[in-house]
């Protein structure tokens, strides 16, 4: 059972201020959906959080279990128990995706590697499960994948690594129905008292295959409406104008 | 099967074969050496070798020059390929010498096919591979990574001279420095007039893994006849921090992001080794100041 708070947490890039005090509790088991317009700090918080050096915290605590995860180094929160499905992964020449994940579980356990005879069959099951092609292993690390299979590659790997808390920042876009459904089923099997996460869309329909605990809206670089699924259906519906209404935020969408 | 040299006297028995006769290492001709050969020279300061491999012959070698004394160290190395040999060599230079000198020249004749890989991690050094393409039909690969650390100040000039018509010679040289390390990292290729249908490639690539590295890379082609074909390229880049980050939101520490991004650009020349124990050592070598 792990938790994850997010206390006043205002962050800028390049002296922009983009997030305004930003409030969240997520535990395991939770699922939070972030929603909102364009440009609004979805990702900005999801960066943030796991450290990306372009982002400045200015104020606030990010705590995991307890534990100010702000003030550790990138490799110290994920080892913390902390994943990032980025909505833009980074290509690297010459590392294998095997050969990569192989190093982030020694890396995760301490320094000790996954026996061989022990990592392939997981992995090629993983691979299976997320309805990937076999030779995914053997290729360099996301270069020259499709927007889908890179996707789906952050998956294979958050299911690799087994984290307390899980942020996937718009892990839809690129995928296509049959694949948002496969990625869908696998993150949601996930979802348990071992397991929980953030979920950053712009789509009802990966929410469909993951049902959120809870449904954020973002706006301005702040949680402005916390509600259940009937918020989905409502923004589904009618899009964010009528927020502009009934809270008195005037926005405008990037 | 292992060759020590010392002072230059062998030191125990040479494989069947193999002949010396101060300064000369003879290959015999027309035999196919299956094992690789790994030649160590140890310890000398001032240290001289000849090697000759016999008409179509094919041998791998692997020649080693350690050391940890920091005195002075010159090298002078040589290898003749003669008509029709093949040869994969990988020279290590692992030198802890203050001023170290490093010398070896390739020569290549007739139908000849040497495949050259360098290794330089050594901590101040001038080196120099160079490789003559004597007769026609000579075909030369060079493959050169030089690595500096903290407070290594390594130069490395590679030379590929088309002396005949008719030759190949490809290098493709990488540079890495961390830390403090400094490589200069020179790329020769010169076709002489008259060297027709001669075939030249270079590339260099320079990798800067940390902010007070220096590296800097000089592709030079000098070529001085119209009927061939050549072509070079030269990059030097820092490892992108992104994709840093990327390893490191994964749990890899920045030391082993490093790493990691670095063999990965290492890989295609690596990958490209044909012997299997000379890539094994090649790896573990480069490795070593990372």
């Amino acid at each position: 059972m792990s938790t994850l708070i997010i206390k006043d947490l205002h962050v800028s890039v390049e002296d922009k201020v983009i997030l305004n005090g930003v409030n969240m509790e997520v535990k395991s088991g939770e699922v939070h959906a972030i929603m909102g317009p364009n440009g609004t700090g979805k990702s900005t918080l999801a960066s943030a959080i796991m450290g990306h050096p372009a982002y400045t915290i200015d104020q606030g605590e990010v705590l995991l279990d307890g534990e100010n995860i702000l003030e550790l180094e990138v490799d110290e929160r994920a080892k913390a128990g902390l994943f990032l499905a980025m909505q833009y992964p980074a290509e690297v020449s010459g590392v294998t995706n095997s050969e990569f994940m192989r190093a982030a579980i020694k890396a995760k356990n301490d320094g000790k590697a996954m026996p061989i005879y022990e990592f392939i069959p997981k992995y090629e099951k993983t691979i299976k499960d997320l309805k990937m092609s076999e030779e995914m292993a053997h290729r360099y690390l996301n270069e020259g994948f499709s927007g889908g299979e890179k996707k789906r590659n952050e998956i294979l790997q958050l299911k690799m690594l087994k984290p307390k808390i899980g942020i996937l920042d718009e892990i839809d876009s690129g995928l296509d129905i049959d694949a948002l459904k496969v990625v869908g089923e696998n993150v949601s099997s996930m979802i348990g008292p071992d397991f929980g996460c953030i979920l950053i869309t712009h789509y009802q329909r990966i929410l469909d295959h993951i049902h959120p605990t809870h449904v954020h809206i973002m706006v301005n670089g702040k949680i402005v409406l916390t509600g259940t699924k009937e918020l989905v259906k409502k923004i589904d519906e009618n899009g964010y104008e009528w927020i502009k209404d009934e809270l008195g935020i005037d926005f405008e969408e990037q | 099967m292992d060759i020590i040299l010392k002072n230059h006297k062998i030191k125990g028995k040479l494989p069947q074969g193999i002949t010396y006769e101060e300064p000369k290492l003879y290959i015999q001709k027309n035999t196919k050496f299956e094992e690789t050969i790994k030649i160590t020279i140890e310890d000398d300061n001032n240290e001289s070798l000849e090697i000759i491999v016999g008409e179509s012959s094919e041998i791998k070698i692997i020649l080693e020059v350690t050391s940890t004394e920091t005195k002075a160290h010159t090298y002078h190395l040589n290898l003749t390929a003669k008509p029709n040999s093949k040869v994969t060599y990988l020279l290590i230079s692992d030198l802890n010498s203050e001023k170290g000198l490093i010398h070896h020249t390739f020569k290549a004749h007739r139908d000849a096919n040497l495949e050259l890989l360098g290794g330089f991690v050594s901590n101040k050094l001038e080196a120099k591979m160079r490789a003559e393409l004597l007769e026609e039909n000579a075909y030369v690969d060079i493959r050169a990574v030089g690595v500096s650390s903290f407070g290594n100040d390594q130069k490395i000039d590679i030379e590929l001279i088309h002396a005949a018509p008719h030759t190949t010679g490809l290098m493709h040289n990488i540079a890495i420095a961390n830390g403090d390390g400094r490589v200069v990292l020179n790329g020769v290729e010169k076709i002489l007039q008259g060297m027709v249908k001669s075939d030249a490639y270079q590339s260099l690539k320079g990798i800067i893994a940390s902010d007070d590295a220096v590296i800097e890379v000089n592709p030079i082609l000098l070529i001085d006849e119209h009927d061939v074909t050549a072509g070079h390229g030269a990059t030097v880049g820092r490892l992108e921090e992104v994709s840093l980050y990327y390893l490191m939101s994964r749990g890899l520490s920045k030391k082993e992001a490093e790493v990691l991004m670095i063999n990965g650009l290492l890989a295609p020349l690596i990958n490209a080794i044909s012997d299997e124990p000379l890539k094994e050592r090649f790896q573990i070598l480069v490795n070593e100041r990372l």
